[in-house]
């Protein structure tokens, strides 16, 4: 089938999970012989944090979104054009994009297009122009799409004409989680709960048999940010070393966040006087990062409760290291309920610091618990044996909308809502 | 059969049942009739016509009907009717040109619905609707006639103008369209200097008795005027009636006459008086022969009842004269042909009874599959 695929970035600017899920999901449509375009946005500047090639057909018609870039949105918070520029690609339409995409849909029609992350893109504008195709339509949902809405509607309120056209659209969620949070502005046509996959060919085997020794290394890798609950994990650590002043334990950290979270993650390490037995690592690309994955003992990932799903404790479990890791993120809806290591609140240092410490004291029982792990979760989120066979039996029975003609609608009323904005 | 899914909203109390009010309210009829699932929502004050954002999206609106439901009118924000419009596939704004909360009823309506417009005649937002409004190929201006569609024809490329006043129930037969001629007249409306009424009181032949029926308090330099210009004449002014009231009175007088003017008694002019003429389809329905002055839309009004020829230049209170002399001189027979005649073309253009039909027609949208 002919698959168009859009996400909001793409490689080279990548910012975690849902557009690598993209990625992932392209190339395997590609290897099972399907015709696949990925649209997304241009990478210019700033933008261009990776140096990945893909091999895929990528076509980059929208515009840059900057508005990710945290140096940009502290520089022009109080800016109302910055603002207002943020409320609709974020909430409302971005007419460029619109134009854009109906003119690449007139020109390649799709038989399949599958919609990941529309944030920064003028979500309604890309939804709706979608909806009017003659194919059928999905959108995966790997976050919280209708908050983020809801919460850019400050000059113009576009909650009616989402959830109208929300009713045209299949989703997949990659969690219950994102179901609910994701039908709070209105429901879908039909919503799937499919989790997020993992292929473990993509752990060498060699990484996977080998034990590690010596120092007892935990690793976290991901988006530095708060929300991944980085300043937790130091806290922890801390107590730890405090806890076990015998005891060699290291902590490394790959990944990559904004200049001024960094900047506060350095200067909590030194505060908390762990400089010496944290390894910062920064950006690693994914493929030396499930290599190196061996070397560690076992991963910490105190992730926000509201994380949409978490592939980094998946892809740690199949790579053979214990998690420790919050229960009530999207992936916790899918370990088991007797898991040793499921932390209850993160910012119960005590708790995450006893996880850790049992870690320590139980080294030859880990693997162990890790392949017990991924076991239970390879029975849901194999990405090629049961993720995307759900993912085309969701397709298959998607239907086929029917087309409604032109942007001119869409295109008449956000011109007349721009323009009656500036009379207030 | 999937049933049409339609919300209509007014943007102007229906609280004071003027002509605009009633046109609301008999719209809804007209589309429930058909079997159509229908919401009607409508502002529960006036609202200031330009306001910002989060002062429109908290505005109170009620839900004055459903379809669907037999619960009891209820109180909702503005945001909560913008959300609901997703469940229609036609949203029909009446007085869209009240205030700017029809831009985001704009907003708010995707590609594969309906956006339906008629103005009522409330039109503070007339002169910013017209420099910002773009149309649309969903959007059309349902407006109440050809002049307010014409009007309309400015700001917009899709703009009908079908009418409707009656429903085919409430036209009087029988002896109504039959009675003798007792030179009785009447003038129903708001007192309001646009509306002529010192034409009305001038051009009555000596012979005729008036009955003025509308709120004397809206003006209190024209009311005075008015009894000036009364005086020595058969003239009753009865007030605002209840509906009953009014229709009695309607009903027992031979002729109707609307005199409304844009060039008004003192000197100033306005743009529009009148968007309808509502009051001359209510003539005809009740059996009673209308007078009208040639102040648009009436003249189209009174072309489509097949009473063109009685119509007066606006303002000229002999030619009103003559023309009620003209009723005065037909014998009872021609009256009662005419009543007939009048009421037939009535059926053919103004009933609420296929208004929904008719509209949907004319703006080429298919009927429930």
């Amino acid at each position: 089938m002919n698959f168009t695929l859009i996400s909001n970035i793409f490689e080279p600017h990548v910012r975690g999970g849902y557009e690598l899920g993209c990625q992932a999901i392209a190339r395997k449509l590609a290897t099972l012989g399907h015709q696949v375009t990925v649209l997304t946005s241009q990478a210019p500047g700033v933008l261009h944090k990776s140096a990945g090639t893909n091999g895929l057909n990528v076509r980059r018609i929208f515009e840059p979104v900057f508005e990710y870039e945290d140096g940009l949105s502290g520089t022009f918070a109080r800016n109302p054009f910055w603002q207002r520029r943020v409320d609709n690609a974020f909430g409302g339409v971005l007419p460029a994009n619109v134009i854009a995409l109906d003119e690449h849909f007139s020109e390649h029609p799709p038989e399949v297009i599958w919609l990941f992350n529309p944030l920064g893109l003028g979500p309604v504008g890309i939804l709706e122009t979608i909806a009017r195709q003659p194919a059928r339509c999905l959108i995966h949902l790997m976050d919280h799409i209708d908050g983020s809405i809801a919460s850019h509607q400050h000059f113009h309120f576009y909650l009616g004409r989402w959830r109208r056209i929300k009713s045209r659209l299949t989703a997949i969620s990659c969690s219950e989680k994102m179901r609910a949070a994701n039908e709070q502005l209105g429901p879908y046509r039909h919503h799937h709960v499919i989790y997020n996959g993992f292929s473990p060919q993509e752990i060498p085997d060699s990484s996977r048999s080998h034990a590690p020794d010596g120092a007892f290394r935990f690793v976290y890798f991901g988006q530095f940010s708060r929300e991944k609950g980085l300043p937790q994990v130091v806290k922890a650590f801390a107590a730890l070393l405090r806890s076990q002043p015998t005891t060699d334990c290291r902590l490394d950290l790959f990944g990559k966040g904004g200049a001024a979270f960094e900047s506060e993650l350095h200067e909590q390490i030194q505060r908390e006087n762990v400089a010496g037995r944290v390894r910062w690592h920064g950006f690693t690309p994914k493929d030396e990062l499930l290599r190196r994955l061996h070397e560690y003992d076992a991963a910490i990932m105190l992730l926000n409760p509201s994380e949409p799903f978490g592939y980094a404790p998946l892809e740690a479990a199949c790579a053979g290291l214990a998690v420790i890791t919050t229960a009530d993120t999207g992936i916790g809806e899918i370990f088991p309920k007797t898991y040793p290591l499921l932390v209850a609140n993160r910012d119960d240092t005590s708790s995450v610091k006893k996880k850790m410490e049992w870690c320590v004291t139980h080294r030859g029982e880990l693997r162990s618990v890790a392949d017990q792990l991924w076991k239970h979760l390879a029975a849901r989120c194999d990405f090629d044996q049961l993720t995307m066979p759900a993912y085309l039996k969701a397709i298959e029975a998607c239907p086929v909308n029917q087309p409604i003609p032109g942007t001119t609608g869409l295109l008449a009323a956000n011109a007349t809502v721009e323009f009656a904005s500036h009379f207030h | 059969m999937n049933r049409e899914r339609i919300a209509l909203i007014s943007l102007f109390p229906l609280g004071n049942m003027g002509g605009g009010e009633f046109l609301t309210l008999n719209t809804l009829k007209a589309v429930a009739a058909t079997g159509a699932q229908c919401r009607l929502y409508a502002a529960q004050r006036e609202i200031p016509p330009l306001q910002p954002l989060n002062a429109r999206l908290t505005t109170e609106f009620l839900q004055v009907f459903d379809s669907e439901s037999r619960q009891r009118p209820a109180s909702l924000a503005f945001k909560d009717v913008l959300a609901a419009c997703a469940d229609f596939d036609v949203v029909w704004v009446h007085q869209y040109l009240s205030n700017d909360l029809v831009f985001d009823l704009i907003n708010t309506v995707a590609s594969d619905q309906t956006l339906l417009l008629t103005n009522e005649g409330h039109e503070p937002l007339l002169g910013l609707f017209n420099q910002i409004y773009q149309w649309s190929p969903n959007h059309w201006c349902v407006e109440i006639s050809n002049f307010s569609r014409d009007r309309a024809a400015g700001y917009t490329r899709q703009t009908i103008g079908p009418g409707a006043g009656a429903w085919n129930n409430q036209l009087r037969n029988g002896e109504q369209l039959t009675r003798p001629f007792r030179h009785r007249a009447c003038c129903i409306g708001r007192i309001l200097p646009h509306k002529g009424v010192e034409i009305s009181i001038e051009g009555l032949p000596n012979n005729f008795e008036l009955n003025v029926v509308g709120n004397p308090d809206l003006d209190a330099d024209y009311s005075k005027l008015l009894r000036q210009t009364a005086g020595g004449k058969h003239i009753q002014f009865l007030g605002p009636l209840a509906e009953a009231a009014k229709t009695r009175v309607l009903e027992e007088s031979d002729v109707l006459i609307a005199s409304s003017c844009v060039s008004l008694y003192n000197g100033k002019k306005i743009e529009q008086a009148e968007l309808l003429g509502l009051v001359l389809i209510e003539a005809v329905a009740a059996g009673v022969l209308p007078v009208a002055s040639d102040t648009s839309p009436f003249p189209e009004v009174m072309a489509n009842l097949g009473l063109g020829e009685y119509v007066y230049p606006q303002r000229d209170s002999g030619a009103l004269n003559r023309i009620l002399q003209r009723y005065e001189a037909l014998d009872d027979q021609s009256r009662t042909e005419l009543r007939r005649r009048s009421q037939a073309l009535l059926r053919q253009h103004y009933l609420f009874d296929d208004y929904w039909h008719r509209v949907r027609a004319a703006i080429g949208m298919r009927g429930p599959e």
